[in-house]
């Protein structure tokens, strides 16, 4: 897996060469008759998403940053663009547990996650700075490369004596996703673009946990926004 | 709208049931027609706050454990249990039973609701089923000093009865909350 951390780099330095021989795609997005089929390939570079908060995190939302997380693939066909995505990253779940005062803390540890996306783009606009409408069908597996030590209270009371335990388990399990959202394209060079997006992400997730003391399996639905995604690409 | 849309997040669990079950009223217990001890018997119509959960009885021994109410109240903390002996025929009583009038209100000034955000704090009802209940806990349950009766809603897991929390139904604060969890 870090290899593919690597992988965004060397892309850039191969699509950089090659991309002084290619067309600007704002011709094509300005005349949508002769378009040609364009492509678009580049790296995810920032992206945030807000995760409705859980017993875990005390019911605060959890802001999860991913930074370089993986790669992207449009093919533009005037205004219509099809999209696609691959994503790695890393993340703590849930973290920030102080139920009571004495609490030294808990976690359930990292996750790590691989997130595949296809999707269609609507572009809305025809220069430099294009304005876009999206729509992502997403599945992301996500699972939790060593066991979290949890410790916990099995029993408290302010009238009563009261004890600790620590306790070890995995979690793992898949969101299926569709992920609408608006964007704004800007051609900063002639073949160079920035991405901006924005969306919300409505989810079904089913998860599984390795212990028996919460259900083994258990499944939500809801919607996590996604107020802030950049990437850059190379058109060609 | 829009932007109320993308930057808030919410999460619902779809095994998790849409409503609260109230438990009322006094558990239906053992049948007493199957009590035949007569001390045993004498006890239950003399103390009508007992109610029977649980009666064993072997070549030994013969015992029952009962649940005790106040004005149909469950009191969560107290339980009351007899006990004879097959070869001595002694019996034994140990437990609390609540037997005087309590000087307090029996009408909570915080709702259930609030007693189950509370509860949801201290131990992990996200993937539960949630069951509230009025009762009393005699806050000095685990010490040898005058009890303390409290008026109290306790939160718990609908299938899980073993975890749950006991909420002041008046100050909202959490009186004892158990997980269930006792071991790796």
């Amino acid at each position: 897996m870090k290899k593919l951390r690597d992988t965004p780099v060397l892309l850039l330095m191969f699509l950089s060469g090659i991309c002084f021989a290619q067309k600007d795609t704002t011709v094509a997005l300005q005349n949508p008759a002769k378009a040609k089929i364009i492509y678009e390939m580049g790296i995810n570079l920032y992206g945030l998403t807000v995760r409705a908060g859980d017993y875990y995190t005390q019911y605060t939302n959890v802001l999860d940053n991913q930074i370089f997380s993986g790669l992207y693939f449009k093919l533009f066909k005037g205004k219509n663009v099809l999209r696609a995505a691959l994503d790695y990253s890393q993340r703590s779940a849930y973290y920030g547990k102080q139920p009571f005062s004495t609490n030294s803390g808990n976690s359930r540890g990292q996750l790590k996650s691989m997130e595949i996306k296809v999707g269609y783009q609507r572009m809305l606009g025809k220069r430099r700075f294009a304005p876009y409408v999206f729509s992502d069908l997403e599945y992301n597996y996500f699972w939790q490369p060593a066991p979290a030590q949890q410790d916990f209270y099995p029993m408290y009371s302010s009238y009563s004596y009261n004890y600790i335990y620590y306790r070890y388990y995995t979690l793992s399990g898949s969101f299926f996703c569709v992920t609408p959202g608006f964007g704004l394209r800007w051609n900063i060079a002639k073949c160079v673009v920035l991405n901006f997006e924005t969306g919300a992400q409505f989810f079904y997730s089913h998860e599984r946990s390795s212990n028996n003391f919460e259900p083994n399996h258990f499944k939500s639905a809801g919607i996590n926004a996604k107020p802030a995604k950049v990437s850059i690409g190379f058109t060609f | 709208m829009v932007a109320t849309l993308l930057f808030s997040s919410c999460k619902k669990d779809i095994n998790a049931c849409k409503d609260y079950k109230e438990i009322t009223g006094r558990e239906q217990g053992v049948d007493l027609a199957s009590i035949h001890l007569q001390e045993f018997r004498d006890t239950l119509s003399k103390y009508p706050q007992l109610e029977v959960y649980q009666s064993n009885s072997d070549q030994y021994s013969n015992s029952i454990n009962c649940h005790v109410y106040y004005q149909g109240l469950l009191v969560f903390s107290d339980e009351y249990n007899l006990f004879k002996s097959s070869t001595t025929s002694s019996v034994t009583s140990s437990g609390e039973m609540l037997s005087t009038p309590l000087s307090i209100s029996l009408e909570p000034t915080t709702s259930y609701k609030d007693a189950i955000q509370k509860a949801k704090y201290s131990v992990n009802l996200d993937h539960s089923c949630i069951s509230y209940q009025l009762g009393l806990y005699n806050l000095n349950r685990w010490y040898n000093m005058p009890a303390d009766y409290k008026l109290a809603w306790k939160i718990m897991d609908s299938q899980k009865s073993y975890i749950y929390v006991i909420v002041d139904a008046v100050t909202n604060s959490i009186i004892i909350a158990d997980n269930g969890i006792r071991y790796q």
